[in-house]
């Protein structure tokens, strides 16, 4: 295995070069330096191993057994049926497939002015200044060699830019397809948003695949949420249990910037979702919302990182699992509350029913305070549906596998009913319906 | 190898073939660990060969392993190499009374209510009290005697009962467990050792006993603690009265074998010299505790009140391992000034129906740090455990830190695990409050932060739970204002 | 008794009280009356000497002493006691070991010796009596648990017990059913004597059916706009206090 390991790690290194050539001096200096600083990073470091604290529950040496190659080009033709079960109403849709955009399926509206949405490849060419203002500056290599990887590699992904004082009118809808159908494909998405004062948008991230060998999804999110900017942002993963997700996200708020995070898990054999949450001025307000549905042997590691460096800010959050089969949910979730960060309120919650006897959540929800006049709190707790719920539905009438049906989704819905994309929600709930068996 | 090399190697080699240990009456052990250390250790002990044997392989396994750089502390590394691992147990030096004393310790005694024979027995004065003492210790022993309970220092116990010591040390926190535990295992000094037969309720708070035959035990302290089936004791380590030593290093292990039906409660207060106000000096206290509920039933509870140190770093366990066993934790955690404490429990269910409680109570003042670090772990076959874990943390002042780093593996479905934790300052209103009923601020704030850690305080024998409200009024002393 | 003399205060920067004067005599009962906001309970937090209050102007005599610079514990000490509108919540200190804390605090104060832990008992006993309080109450938590009744009736316990000169009924009312405000009435009027007085700060009349002012001052903008007798307050309640606030002048 550790020689697996080194394989996939030397052939990404190897393979730059080539990565390199094809740029044909169409990168600036800015961003081909960049790119082989963090290729030469994750060269040194590698991929994460369980020696390390933030990934002691999660070994994904099973990711990275498989000789992935990157995107076909041209890519194989891809049906419209592909992303059908995805689509939701009124939404700007960008799709992509193993990282590759396909303008075919997706369908942009017109925009509010200057507003930009667009894949990062084109961003590059169009808004190099842009690019070069906020591109990598919240997403620093330098602690994980999966985003330093994605950095190297770096251009199938979105750019979103929301002026100051814009509302964006339709969510904006991004699918990312994985396409194993012709072999190991690696894809690394990433998303940059840059939300401008006092603007708002919405955002939904919808990962699946298509099937066929295991691919190897390596995603970095950049957000940028100016003063007084709103900015939703909701993550769907229901790849197939062949694949492979990883997810570092991070999200820079300026004074008085709201932000809400939804992460509702599904698919993957092995999912590592990173929210790095920095909340850099005063008044900022924070939601993070984690629904884990899992069973066979799937894996799933949500981090959340929320760091208060300013005073008076807010943040909430709540994680739920729920863990069937031999499946293991990971939670770990740090709040981080700075000297200067007075007054600061900070709640964190995670909750996770066991269906099965060879389930396992591991949780480490964590508190590091430096300063005095706050009010933090954590909770973790792991059980079972509630046995005088159940019992009480029973005595009504309702068989038990009902009843606990019924529970479970009851212990879903507090995560579903914070999304506030009404079709999002509608389709979410469906779907935890049918994982519970419940016909309504 | 050079010729001078192998000469000597040869000589080395020779001196120990001869008896390294015959003339150890007049050697003295310089600075540094070796082989020879640990033979020259067991050697002065008389030890037999077994005990031997296993230091020399917890030593050899020491030399594999590295410091532990997990903790939340900081600190200039450690020269092993610079420490003397064998010291005679040194005479306290005698005062001819209290009014020789230290004043500030002499202050500090009165505040905690020592009574005064025991002030003077602390600070080592040579009076006729003394002889009181030594009576009084005697009629335990008879009593002890009388019902079967060993108690006594692990030298002791390792020449009159090899066989209880030899089938036990190790068997909780065997020498591979981590650093510290092997380092200790290699060269432990002294400690006490306590064993309680079958059906055998342990007539007396063993603490009562230790506290006045509390000797010198060096800093790598080993205690073992055997409960057989059905029988109970409580034991108290340490004492409220501050604690001066010239080891800067403390490497203690204490091991807890609870049998069927028994109970062991264990208790510490640790006021070891926390270092000045600038943060100079202090002990390192990096201890290894370990409990395990053998039996089905049986039951193991930790209490701990620590206020001293410089470094804290100590994870008092229970290994849950009968069915229906139960662990418990309480905590008091003080820091001040520059002190640093990482300290929690890991409470290891892998028998059935077993229950473990976590109510941990941290305060952080001054400049320091203060962490709660648990585990509770339930494994596949542990139906129906239970854990509820409530840590809190209380800040005085902007700039101490209060961090919380629970670890919660569960990998059975009908397991109930609940960690609640919260961290606040010290409530102005609540103060104000207080101060308004006539109060003053000092102790209205010693009031408070007894409220707050009266959950654990209860669970401390009578004497010390009074002994110990008044310690943490005097650590934080001076630290709101 | 208490003499307050054109006090000006402020919070964070912005002036609540804007010249306040009250004159306060042994044996008097004066009732502070006022709409929201109209700084009624910052008059009895300055007294108690809550940080956050700034004197910008103004003096305030307690027994011809000005009592500005003094830290709240030795104003409680020299006879001032406050019932709180929002009592606190204390976990894990019980009732009577707070309680018996005070007094002795007190008492070492006033030169006296500590009390007897048998004297103590008497007196919480013969006191909570008084209020009508449960004895399992003394044993639990200060208002840990308490429902708001229970808070305000443990607030007259206190005062009971204490025996302050000057006792400040902050909104005591507030929350309470008409069994609880008579209970708490009772007790006040029990302790009632010519050594010592009371102001009781309230939004409300009714409360002053139970316990009958001397004299009636009606608090708006940060100062005194009015006083009179009993009667004032049938009057304000009959007219509201829009009848002020329209027309402070003439109200004067």
């Amino acid at each position: 295995m550790e020689n697996q390991d080194n394989k996939l790690q030397d052939k990404l290194v190897r393979q730059f070069a080539d990565f390199e050539k094809n740029w044909n001096g169409s990168v600036s200096e800015h961003f081909r330096n960049l790119r082989k600083e963090a290729i030469h990073h994750f060269g040194r470091m590698g991929f994460p191993t369980t020696r390390q604290e933030s990934w002691k529950y999660t070994n994904i040496k099973p990711a990275t057994a498989n000789a992935y190659e990157s995107a076909v080009d041209p890519p194989e033709p891809i049906s419209r049926d592909a992303i059908a079960p995805y689509l939701l109403p009124e939404t700007c849709r960008l799709v992509f497939v193993n990282g590759q955009f396909q303008p075919d399926l997706s369908e942009i509206p017109e925009l509010s002015a200057q507003m930009v949405v667009q894949p990062l490849s084109r961003a590059f060419k169009e808004h190099p200044e842009l690019l070069e203002e906020h591109f990598a500056r919240y997403g620093k290599y330098e602690g994980s060699s999966l985003t330093a990887l994605n950095t190297a590699y770096a251009d199938g992904g979105t750019f979103i830019y929301i002026p100051d004082q814009t509302i964006s009118e339709h969510p904006v809808h991004l699918i990312y397809l994985t396409d194993g159908r012709s072999g190991h494909r690696i894809s690394y998405p990433r998303n940059l948003v840059v939300a401008g004062k006092n603007s708002q948008v919405k955002l939904i991230e919808t990962s699946a695949s298509t099937g066929g060998e295991a691919c190897f999804v390596n995603a970095v999110n950049e957000v940028r949420v100016m003063d007084h900017a709103h900015v939703e942002w909701f993550k769907v993963q229901e790849e197939n249990l062949l694949d492979f997700h990883v997810d570092h996200a991070f999200v820079n708020q300026d004074q008085n910037s709201y932000c809400k995070i939804h992460t509702v898990t599904t698919g993957s054999a092995i999912t590592r979702n990173d929210l790095n949450i920095t909340l850099n001025g005063s008044g900022c307000e924070t939601h993070l919302y984690g629904l884990y549905w899992l069973g066979s042997k799937q894996h799933v590691d949500n981090h959340t990182l929320i760091d208060h460096a300013r005073a008076n800010s807010y943040s909430n959050e709540l994680y739920k699992g729920i863990m069937d089969g031999q499946s293991t949910g990971v939670f770990n979730g740090k709040v981080m509350v700075r000297q200067d960060a007075q007054k600061t309120n900070a709640f964190q919650s995670n909750k996770n029913i066991l269906l099965s006897d060879e389930a396992t959540i591991n949780a480490k929800p964590e508190l590091e305070i430096y300063a005095d006049d706050v009010k933090c709190s954590h909770g973790a707790t792991s059980g079972q549906l509630d046995e005088q719920s159940l019992f009480y539905l029973k005595s009504r009438g309702i068989d038990p596998g009902k009843a606990a049906a019924l529970l479970t989704f009851a212990f879903a819905s507090e995560v579903l009913e914070h999304i506030s994309v009404e079709p999002l929600k509608q389709y979410l709930s469906e779907k935890i319906q049918q994982r519970t068996g419940i016909a309504w | 190898m050079t010729e001078e090399d192998k000469i000597l190697e040869e000589f080395t080699r020779s001196e120990y073939k001869y008896g390294f240990t015959s003339n150890i009456e007049q050697e003295l052990l310089s600075k540094g660990l070796s082989e020879e250390t640990v033979r020259f250790i067991s050697a002065k002990k008389d030890e037999p060969e077994w005990l031997l044997e296993w230091r020399l392989k917890a030593f050899r396994h020491w030399q594999t392993l590295r410091e532990p750089k997990w903790p939340k502390v900081e600190y200039p590394p450690i020269d092993f190499q610079d420490i003397s691992y064998y010291a005679e147990p040194k005479e306290k030096k005698k005062l001819d009374s209290l009014d020789d004393l230290d004043p500030e310790i002499r202050s500090t005694y009165e505040k905690l209510g020592i009574p005064l024979e025991e002030q003077k027995m602390l600070a080592g004065v040579a009076v006729d009290a003394v002889l009181d003492s030594v009576s009084v210790a005697t009629t335990f022993k008879e009593t002890l005697a009388e019902k079967g309970v060993i108690f006594c220092s692990m030298s002791e116990a390792v020449q009159n009962h090899p066989e209880l010591v030899r089938k036990n040390i190790g068997s909780v926190v065997p020498y591979t467990d981590n650093f510290y535990a092997a380092l200790n295992s290699a060269v432990f000094s002294d400690g006490s050792f306590c064993y309680i037969p079958a059906g055998v309720r342990c007539p007396m708070e063993l603490s009562t006993y230790f506290r006045i035959n509390a000797a010198n035990t060096g800093q790598f302290e080993r205690t073992l603690i055997v409960a057989e089936e059905g029988s109970y004791v409580s034991y108290l380590e340490g004492c409220t009265a501050p604690m001066r030593d010239e080891n800067q290093l403390h490497a203690a292990v204490v091991e807890l074998v609870a049998h069927k039906d028994s109970e062991i409660k264990y208790s510490t207060v640790q006021n070891w010299y926390p270092g000045d106000k600038d943060g100079k000096g202090g002990i390192y206290n990096f201890v290894t505790k370990r409990g395990i509920c053998k039996g089905d039933r049986a039951k193991i509870s930790w209490t701990q009140v620590e206020t001293g140190s410089a470094i804290t770093w100590k994870y008092p366990s229970v290994i849950l391992k009968g069915d229906h066993s139960i662990g418990e934790f309480y905590s008091v955690a003080v820091t001040n000034n520059y002190q640093q404490a990482d300290t929690g429990t890991k409470m290891i269910h892998l028998g059935q129906n077993t229950k473990s409680r976590i109510v941990s109570k941290g305060i952080s003042a001054g400049k320091s740090n203060n962490s709660y670090r648990g585990l509770v772990k339930i494994s596949r076959k542990a139906r129906n455990a239970r854990n509820f874990s409530q840590c809190d943390s209380l800040l005085m002042g902007d700039q101490c830190g209060a961090h919380t780093f629970p670890y919660l593996e569960v990998s059975h479905p009908s397991a109930i695990v609940e960690h609640e934790a919260t961290t606040s300052k010290i409530g102005e209103d609540v103060l104000f409050y207080c101060q308004q009923r006539g109060i003053n601020e000092e102790d209205s704030v010693a009031l408070i932060v007894n409220g707050y850690c009266k959950e654990v305080l209860n669970n401390l024998p009578m004497e010390f739970a009074v002994e110990a409200q008044k310690l943490l009024a005097i650590s934080l002393e001076g630290s709101v204002g | 008794m208490l003499s307050i003399k054109d006090l000006h205060v402020s919070i964070a920067g912005k002036e609540i009280l804007k010249g306040l004067n009250l004159e306060v005599k042994k044996g008097e009962v004066h009732a502070i009356m006022g709409p929201n906001g109209s700084g009624k309970s910052t008059l009895a937090s300055v007294l108690a000497g809550r940080e956050d209050y700034e004197i910008t102007k103004g003096e305030i005599y307690f027994h011809q002493q000005d009592l500005t610079e003094w830290d709240p514990d030795v104003r409680a000490k020299e006879g001032i006691f406050l019932a709180f509108q929002y009592p606190v919540e204390i976990p894990g200190v019980s009732n009577a070991n707070f309680l018996k804390t005070a007094v002795n605090e007190i008492r070492k104060y006033k030169g006296l010796d500590p009390l007897t832990a048998v004297d103590f008992l008497k007196l919480i006993k013969e006191k909570a009596r008084l209020v009508e309080l449960d004895a399992s109450m003394i044993n639990r938590s200060v208002n840990e648990g308490f429902s708001g009744g229970e808070k305000k009736r443990n607030e007259i316990f206190q005062m009971a017990v204490l025996e302050p000169e000057l006792a400040i009924m902050d909104e005591t009312d507030s929350g309470l059913d008409i069994d609880a405000l008579r209970i708490v009435s009772d007790g006040v009027n029990h302790l009632r004597s010519d050594d010592n007085a009371f102001v009781v700060i309230t939004h409300y009349q009714r409360l002053l059916n139970y316990i009958v002012p001397d004299v009636v001052h009606v608090l708006h903008d940060g100062k005194i706009v009015r006083s009179g007798d009993k009667s004032l307050a049938l009057e304000l309640e009959e007219k509201g206090y829009d009848w002020i606030k329209s027309d402070p002048a003439s109200a004067v």
